[in-house]
């Protein structure tokens, strides 16, 4: 069952062209990776798909996504009140420095208008458990956010993201930022994640997407080359283009 | 350190557990059809045929898994070599699985036809003795035992032995043309086993290589056996 | 295998060139603080001299009478740099903030140049266009008049100061506050401002920095008073003012309570900067 289709999707940077036509349907509660090589626009498709790619000056998106029945481009619909739903979490960690680690995590929840203490804490616990991090921070919670390894801070942003119970999880390259180690536990995390959320994580690094994703979509230069269930594109791609990417050929 | 991989190890394990299971078949099947060979039950025989079925789906399963994984988890070390090993024990498997269709249907072509007793003894004889060693290498396997997997070529001696001796046996049936039409199938017969007994022997290698990462033939058959 | 020779030293040519040079560079060093320092130590030996209670204490008295002090005038600096403070705080801090998070149209460089352009501009100048405005208006010379001409110089300071310590807030917060569902205005509340902190504060104390010490704008605006003054609309004393008129009489004893005063100014203006210059390195060490 489809989340979220895309429906014939350009973007552009100013007079540059970097996104061309795209259509593509995410699977719900699946874990669908985007790789392709350097500047093929796998992070401009992910931040079209919770409107973030229009805050930066100049760009400009054309094209739909629909998201439960409703394209999130329409003139009526409030960029904020998807964002509550498609949440984020970015290639550089990025916990608030002036938030504790308990307030970074329920941050979003904030915005739901006062919350009893006692129910953020539950809700912040919950978050921080789903994101793998409970165990090591329950006796820190007042410490501030940045004051935690890199791979903890990135869970810590998960965490925050999970918080407001979204119904997908957008990940612009979550662990390339990080050392080996963390980043399996965030590959470990995602394989967890996708039984409840559906997931769209985009990654430089091929053998991450074979670990994780359920389906794979390989861009180049803007445009959608292949997609498919992942053990189909690592072992017999349809595309030339896809094969010699894989393999290594270039990219 | 927790497990980051634990999916994919999971995995590894369910594989283990699989090529263990298709162990127990294709033992059971050489078992059971030289049952059939020696108490004259054609309805064994079929039986193994039948079951044969079962094993060459859990053969193309693993294959396609081992395959996957190797795709999509890019095992290294240890898993890679486990990876490999199980694709190799695999096919052995799947093979000994079918020698032991061949010895069914060996019966069922002679069924009917007088037999030797010291043939039929020697044949039993030599299914004791590779089921046992199959049981060895697999349980070597589980186990991660060296010592028990260098203990396979030798165990294949005396299945050597009986070969060269139903051989002789058989000649000794030349007097009578159809005890001598058995004699000869059995000759095919045990010819079957001795290949199980090589199939494992290869299981014994696999795990050798799985264990020390180096691979070393232990029996070839252009070279007298060294250890 | 490469054979490279390698100098064996360097040329004593070269090396007296290289001394020369760092002799010279000093010796400008050296020039350019000496004014500073004659300076410093002039002003703090005249002027410690004076500092008593009374010069805190009392008010101005005619020279022939003993124990006279500058209390109008350090309540009527506080006064007027009091009413700087609260007009050009919110003005400042927001367009910092304007420029920061909404700033780059055509609008934004106008207001951004403007500001340039105020930063440099003689602050007598300000003065005279305040007195034009408020003083004529009015009808008389006033702290307000004088907190309207501080705040025309503090005000650029504010805003470019406080627009520089935001541009430093990383945009990966700003970008992690809009993909929670926040409004821009709440990342900016919420997450920029808070991040920013200690540097907002920092640029309201260099702003400040600079209006004590103004002395032409004051002159124009507030003209002095010999009394302590309540009232905003009423002409009122500043130190600076004070300092200046000190300065010129023919009395020993105003002369010396001129040096004080200065001496006040240099303290102040110097705890001010110091206290910015250590905030704003410990916020930097924050944003790493």
């Amino acid at each position: 069952m489809r989340e979220i289709d895309v429906s014939s999707l350009s973007a552009w940077f100013g007079s540059k062209q970097v996104l061309r036509d795209i259509n593509l349907g995410i699977e719900r509660r699946a874990a669908t990776a985007i790789i392709g090589p350097s500047g093929c626009g796998k992070s401009t498709l992910i931040r079209c798909l919770n409107r973030m790619h229009e805050e930066v000056r100049g760009a400009r998106v054309e094209g739909k996504v629909l998201f439960d029945g409703e394209d999130i481009y329409d003139a009526r619909v409030d960029p904020v009140a998807i964002r509550r739903r498609i949440g984020m979490v970015f290639q550089k960690p990025n916990p608030f420095p002036t938030m504790s680690i308990l307030e970074n995590a329920v941050a979003g929840l904030k915005l739901l208008g006062r919350l009893p203490k006692p129910e953020l804490q539950e809700r912040g616990e919950k978050a921080l458990r789903a994101a793998g991090l409970w165990d090591e921070v329950k006796d820190r919670l007042g410490d501030p956010g940045g004051r935690l390894s890199g791979g903890q801070q990135q869970r810590l942003c998960i965490a925050r993201a999970l918080a407001v119970e979204p119904d997908v999880l957008l990940m612009d390259e979550p662990a390339s930022a990080l050392d080996p180690a963390s980043t399996l536990r965030i590959e470990e995390l995602v394989t967890e994640l996708k039984d409840r959320y559906t997931v769209v994580i985009v990654t430089h690094n091929m053998q991450q997407a074979a670990r994780v994703a359920d389906w794979t979509l390989f861009m180049l230069y803007g445009e959608v080359v292949e997609f498919g269930p992942t053990s189909r594109i690592f072992t017999t791609p349809e595309d030339q283009r896809t094969e010699d990417y894989v393999t290594g050929r270039f990219g | 350190m927790p497990d980051t991989r634990r999916g994919f190890h999971e995995e590894l394990e369910a594989l283990q557990r699989e090529i263990l299971e298709m162990g127990e078949l294709a033992g059971s099947a050489v078992q059971h059809a030289v049952h059939a060979v020696v108490f004259r039950d054609s309805e064994e025989a079929q039986a193994v045929i039948d079951a044969d079925d079962a094993v060459d789906a859990r053969y193309l399963d693993i294959d396609q898994r081992t395959l996957q994984t190797l795709a999509l988890q890019t095992p290294v070390a240890a898993d890679l070599r486990l990876v490999s090993a199980i694709i190799h024990v695999n096919l052995h498997l799947e093979r000994t699985g079918d020698q032991a269709v061949n010895v069914a249907k060996l019966h069922l072509l002679t069924e009917d036809l007088p037999g030797s007793d010291t043939m039929r003894t020697q044949i039993r004889e030599m299914g004791d003795l590779v089921v046992q060693m199959l049981r060895a290498s697999m349980e070597a396997f589980d186990r991660r035992d060296l010592e028990l997997s260098l203990r396979l070529p030798k165990m294949d001696d005396p299945v050597d032995r009986l070969n060269r001796a139903s051989h002789l046996e058989a000649l000794k049936l030349a007097d009578d043309p159809s005890a001598l039409d058995w004699g000869l199938h059995m000759n095919l017969v045990s010819r079957a086993l001795e290949r199980v007994g090589d199939q494992a022997v290869d299981i014994a290698e696999q795990v050798g290589f799985l264990i020390t990462g180096e691979f070393r033939e232990f029996t070839d058959a252009s070279h007298e056996v060294q250890l | 295998m490469s054979t490279m020779e390698m100098p064996r030293e360097i040329s004593s040519r070269r090396r007296t060139k290289d001394r020369a040079f760092s002799i010279a560079l000093w010796a400008c060093v050296v020039i350019a603080l000496v004014p500073l320092l004659l300076i410093v130590y002039r002003v703090v030996r005249l002027g410690l001299a004076a500092v008593s209670v009374s010069l805190f204490a009392h008010t101005a008295l005619p020279a022939s009478f003993p124990g006279g002090g500058m209390k109008q005038a350090f309540l009527g600096t506080g006064m007027i740099v009091g009413l700087a403070v609260v007009i050009s705080i919110p003005l400042g801090v927001l367009t910092g903030i304007y420029l920061s998070e909404y700033g780059s149209g055509r609008v934004a460089g106008v207001v951004r140049f403007t500001a340039e352009i105020l930063l440099s501009i003689p602050s007598i100048v300000a003065g005279a266009f305040i007195w034009a405005l408020v003083v004529v208006a009015l009808g008389n010379f006033s702290a307000l008049a004088a907190g309207i001409a501080l705040t025309v110089l503090m005000w650029p300071i504010m805003a470019r100061a406080t627009e520089e310590v935001l541009r430093l807030v990383p945009t990966e917060l700003r970008e992690g506050g809009l993909a929670l569902g926040y409004p821009r205005w709440r990342v900016i509340l919420r997450i920029v401002l808070p991040t920013a902190g200690a540097g907002v504060f920092t640029a309201i104390m260099l702003a400040v920095a600079r209006g004590l010490g103004e002395t032409a704008p004051v002159l124009l605006t507030a003209l002095g008073n010999d009394f302590v003054n309540t009232d905003p609309l009423k002409p009122t004393d500043a130190v600076p003012l004070r300092v200046y008129n000190y300065a010129q009489s023919a009395y020993p004893a105003w002369r010396a309570l001129a040096w004080g005063g200065a001496l006040m100014l240099l303290v102040g203006v110097l705890v001010l900067s110091v206290t910015a210059r250590v905030l704003s390195i410990r916020q930097q060490r924050r944003m790493r």
